[in-house]
Order: structure tokens, then C-alpha cells, then sequence
């Protein structure tokens, strides 16, 4: 098992360095002048020579290329992410502050789309081809084909406006939470509903299944203790998965439900042309994926003892 | 998760003779044919758009946030542009991200895969790990990484989804050229003199032809909902284009009280992408008999 994580961990490495050097190319391979740009956007155009010199010094924009990405790695690997433009404080602050926001509502999303995929997808298989399995499926469709952003505001205008439910803009509370994590978590409840009905489906047809039905076990028995449990395997990975995938789905969410979060502040930052924390954001959102990821297939091979990890 | 190479040697498709088979399941998923529908509907109405449209799509052509009735049939938005119009003309832009998006992906993705695939050794290594790399930033991040870079804009959109969608065609054209690299017939293509270039082509490229055509098909619905969301983010069509994701966002303000602004436009990306995903699943019944997607 040790040597399986660090196999894994030694493969991450390389491509964490290339992650970084792409998101470090985003800001110093652009044509024209990023401060520029910058404070055209950030500080709303009052631009004067002085300012642009020093902050093209502070940034280190005057040193060679090579000099700014060891200055920029040596940097980030200390935790250290640079300055916001626009609100003249340390990125990595700023950005931290967001994650957690970003991972409660990623929680969130995944336990709406579990708690609509598996058992929808547990019927849809139990069901097969009956009208209830058409329904499960046509929800999976839905689920892939919806825009998050009408999807969260088609949810605004029915729960929130008509029926006054829930609140439209999630604030500190609970209950500010169940719309966003509902439009999250759709898409990845279709798609789970559809994995959990073809592997039940596959599970019910195994060997063992006809052997314990033949021993005169209950059919409900059978279902729960024998094939679901079997059947799960393949859903929790694909769940895992879908769970970093959420931390791209939290861009739309979060701007829909003007939630503070990792999401919401990339798109600001790239519509301020805030590079640092541009840089930052993407930073930290992309090797959590990775992070994430990682942590999932080490569970994974964990929890099933057949996955061969030599 | 891997696109799995669905050709190992000895069972070479032969594409005349399955033309008609796929066709007859093709015409058979009532759901397929319903997306080709709805699909060609809105290529209909993007092509004869100054003809369907009611009003001009950028014209004040009635007082504002007007609610739908006999004389604008969707209503009008927050300047008193006729919605249904705005409508007719976004599919353009919709259908043109879709598929430039998707030539531009499946292009440079499928020519990484061929060279990975073909050459092997260290070119492959780097270019998988090129690979890796982009997918290690989470589905609209890439997109929105070569947004920050490039800037807003239509062309830049296109460009960002494509770039975004590189990785799995790569993906998917590298491991069936694995799996064919070394089969008879290549090898003997290559011993009778053939190119590179023309073993890989031809010999190779029509090997994964199938699957790469249903991916294409899938990902056109994908790049539509991802260019609609970076413009509804700001970061895709200005205003005023009538593009669907912009105008969705345009309306968010009025959601109690003018619902047809963005509810309309959302439901004609729902309708277009579903009905992508609908002809994506029906071509891959049809033309990829081994997959176990369904």
C-alpha cells in the first residue's frame, strides 16, 4: 500500500510542475502589457508612469524570465502566492478563505447528488425497462444536457420567488445552501444514476447471486446484501471523481448564487484582470483537483482489495 | 475511465458494408432520431435566420420587458429587443461554437494522438504528460485558463473550448493506435514503402474513425453548454450579440419580474445540447457496437 501511494504521489509530481508552469504562462506569455491591463482593470484606469514602474518592480516584471518562474516557484512553494491587485492583501489569504467555501458547498453537492442518484439509479435497475427506469433515465439525460446557470436560475424563480421556500441568495445560514447544492449536484446525479442501474443490473446477473436465491434466500436479501453492496464499488469511484469535478461545476454555481468561494472569485479575477490572484486561484483549485483525486483512488484500492496496486 | 481501443487486430471493420446495419439501428432509437430532429430545426433556423425572425435581433422594436403575446410571441428583454429573434439568430452563434469548437479539438487532439500513439518512446511520454497536465485542471477551468490569457471575446471562446477538448481526443486516438500499431496490415503497409504519414492516415485515422465521430458528436453538445456558460460569466459574446448564455445572464436581474428574458434562451441551450446528447448516443449504439456505455 505504501509503495502504491508513493508510485502515485512520484507520478503527481510532474505533472503539479507542468500545471505550474502553465498557469505561470497565462500571465508573463500574454502579447501587450499585463500591469497595464491590469490597472486598467483593477484600480479603474488611473494609471500613471510611476505606478506602472513600481508595480512592474514589486511584481518583479523587470527581471528576466527565467529569474520570475524560480522567483514565482520558490514563492508558491513557501505558500507564499503574491499580492492581489485589486484588494492589495497576500493572495494566498484571500484564496484559502475561498476553498473552504468552495469545499462546503462541493460536500453539499455531493450529498444532493447521492442522495438522488443512487437510490434513483437503484430503481431504475430494480425496474428495468418498466416506465420508472424510462423516468430515471430521462432525469440522467436532463442531468447532462441542463446549463447549471438556468438550471440554478429556473430553481431562483420556482422555489425561491414562487413558492418562497428557500432563500435566493445563500447567506450564512443552512438553508441558503440547499438550492446551490441541488444545481450542483444534478449533473452528477444523472450521471450516477445511470452507472448505479447498469451495475446493478450487471451485479444481479453474477453467479453468486443465482446461487443464494437458490438457497432460498429472500429476493430483498439477496438485492441489499449481495449485489447492491457489489454494485456500489463502481458508483463510489465515479462519485470521487465527481467530486473534484464539482470544483469546476462551483464556477457557475457560485456566480449564480452569488456565493463567496474559489469559483466566483477566478471569474472576478480574470474580468479584473487581477493576475496574481488569477494565478493563485487556478493554482490551488487545479492541485486540489489533483489532491482529490489521488486521495480517491488510494480509498479506492483500499476498500476493494482486488484492485492490484503492484 | 480511459477511452478503451476498441479495434485489436484481426477484426478490421469494413465501413461499406456496416453503413447499412448502423443506419438500421440508427433509424430504429426513436431518441436518436428525435435529437437529429430537433437538431436540424435549429440548423434550419440558424441558416434562414433574417427570413424566421420577426424583428431585426438588434432592434428596439417595442417597449421593454414586455410580456409574451400575440405580437412578440417571446416577449421582449430589458431594451425592448425582441426575444424570439434574438433567439432565432443566437442559434448561429451557438451552432458555430459547437462545431468550430469541436473541429478545432478533435483537428489538433486526434494528430497528438496519431504521433503519440504512432512514434511511442519519448515523444509519447511528453506529449502524455502535456496531456495529463491539461486534465488536471477541472472541466470549465481550462477554458477559462486560455480565456484569462487570451481575453474575452466569440473567437476566443472557440478557441478555449476547443483547446479544453484536446485531451481526450488525444486520449482516445493514441490508444487505438497502440492497439493497431503492430497488426498485420500495418506493418505491412509499412514494409511495402508507405509513408508515415499515409500509414497513419490511412491505415490507422479510419481504425478509430468511429468512436471519434461519436465523441466529436457528444463533445459539439459539450462546447455548446461550456461557451454559453463563459459567455453567461462574462467572458464570451459581448452585448449586444444575441448569444444565448449572454442573454440568460441579461435577464437574471428581472427573474421575478420578467421570467421570458432568461427562461427562453436557457431553454434553447437545454434543447440544443439534449439534442446533441440524443444523436451522440444514438451513433454510438449504431457505429461502436462494443461500447458498454448503455
Amino acid at each position: 500500500m505504501a509503495t502504491y501511494i508513493g508510485q502515485r504521489v512520484a507520478v503527481l509530481i510532474p505533472v503539479v510542475i507542468l500545471v505550474f508552469s502553465v498557469v505561470f504562462a497565462i500571465m508573463h506569455a500574454l502579447p501587450g502589457d499585463p500591469v497595464q491591463l491590469m490597472l486598467a482593470g483593477a484600480e479603474a484606469g488611473v494609471t500613471t508612469p510611476e505606478r506602472i514602474a513600481q508595480l512592474r518592480r514589486s511584481m518583479g516584471l523587470d527581471e528576466p524570465l527565467y529569474a520570475q518562474y524560480l522567483r514565482f516557484a520558490g514563492h508558491a512553494l513557501r505558500g507564499d502566492l503574491g499580492q492581489s491587485i485589486r484588494f492589495q492583501s497576500p493572495v494566498n489569504q484571500l484564496v484559502a478563505g475561498a476553498a473552504v467555501q468552495t469545499f462546503e458547498l462541493s460536500l453539499a453537492g455531493m450529498a444532493a447528488a447521492l442522495l438522488i442518484g443512487i437510490p434513483l439509479g437503484i430503481m431504475a435497475g430494480l425496474y428495468e425497462n418498466t416506465w420508472l427506469d424510462s423516468g430515471a433515465m430521462l432525469l440522467a439525460l436532463l442531468g447532462v444536457s441542463m446549463p447549471l446557470f438556468w438550471l440554478g436560475l429556473l430553481l431562483i424563480l420556482l422555489v425561491a420567488v414562487h413558492l418562497q421556500w428557500l432563500p435566493a441568495i445563500s447567506g450564512q445560514q443552512l438553508r441558503g445552501i440547499v438550492l446551490p447544492a441541488f444545481t450542483l449536484g444534478f449533473v452528477s446525479a444523472g450521471l450516477i444514476s445511470r452507472l448505479m442501474r447498469a451495475s446493478l443490473i450487471e451485479a444481479l446477473r453474477h453467479d453468486y447471486v443465482r446461487t443464494a436465491l437458490a438457497k432460498g434466500l429472500r429476493r430483498r436479501v439477496v438485492t441489499t446484501k449481495h449485489a447492491l453492496r457489489n454494485a456500489l464499488i463502481p458508483v463510489i469511484t465515479v462519485a470521487g471523481l465527481q467530486f473534484g469535478g464539482m470544483l469546476s461545476g462551483a464556477v457557475i454555481t457560485e456566480t449564480v448564487f452569488s456565493r463567496p468561494g474559489l469559483g466566483s472569485l477566478i471569474v472576478k479575477a480574470i474580468l479584473w484582470h487581477d493576475y496574481p490572484l488569477i494565478q493563485g486561484a487556478v493554482l490551488l483549485t487545479s492541485v486540489s483537483y489533483v489532491l482529490v483525486n489521488l486521495v480517491i483512488d488510494v480509498l479506492y484500492a483500499w476498500v476493494d482489495p482486488r484492485i492490484k496496486y503492484a | 475511465m480511459e477511452a478503451l481501443p476498441r479495434s485489436p487486430g484481426g477484426a478490421v471493420p469494413r465501413p461499406a458494408r456496416r453503413i447499412p446495419a448502423a443506419w438500421r439501428i440508427f433509424a430504429r432509437n426513436r431518441g436518436a432520431v428525435a435529437g437529429a430532429v430537433i437538431l436540424l430545426g435549429w440548423a434550419g433556423a440558424a441558416i434562414c435566420a433574417p427570413r424566421l425572425a420577426p424583428y431585426d435581433p438588434l432592434g428596439l422594436t417595442g417597449p421593454s420587458r414586455q410580456p409574451p403575446s400575440a405580437l412578440h410571441l417571446l416577449g421582449t428583454d430589458l431594451l425592448g429587443r425582441d426575444v424570439l429573434s434574438r433567439l432565432v439568430f443566437g442559434a448561429r452563434i451557438s451552432l458555430a461554437i459547437g462545431l468550430v469548437s469541436v473541429a478545432i479539438g478533435a483537428s489538433a487532439g486526434s494528430l497528438m494522438g496519431l504521433v503519440a500513439g504512432y512514434y511511442g518512446g519519448r515523444l509519447d511520454g511528453a506529449l502524455m504528460r502535456l496531456v495529463d497536465a491539461m486534465l488536471a485542471f477541472p472541466g470549465l477551468l481550462l477554458a477559462l485558463v486560455v480565456i484569462a490569457s487570451v481575453g474575452p471575446g466569440l473567437q476566443n471562446v472557440m478557441l478555449a473550448v476547443g483547446v479544453s477538448s484536446v485531451p481526450l481526443y488525444a486520449r482516445l486516438v493514441r490508444g487505438s493506435c497502440l492497439a493497431v500499431r503492430a497488426v498485420e496490415y500495418v506493418q505491412a503497409a509499412r514494409v511495402l514503402g508507405g509513408s508515415d504519414r499515409r500509414v497513419m492516415f490511412r491505415h490507422i485515422l479510419p481504425n478509430v474513425l468511429g468512436p471519434l465521430i461519436v465523441l466529436s458528436t457528444l463533445q459539439v453538445g459539450s462546447a455548446i453548454l461550456i461557451g454559453s456558460a463563459l459567455s453567461y460569466l462574462g467572458m464570451g459574446a459581448q452585448p449586444p450579440t444575441p448569444e444565448w448564455g449572454l442573454m440568460t445572464s441579461d435577464g437574471q436581474a428581472y427573474l421575478a419580474s420578467a421570467w421570458w428574458i432568461s427562461t427562453f434562451p436557457g431553454l434553447a441551450i437545454f434543447s440544443a445540447v439534449m439534442a446533441v446528447n440524443l444523436l451522440g448516443d444514438g451513433l454510438r449504439a449504431a457505429l461502436d457496437p462494443r461500447s458498454t456505455y448503455r
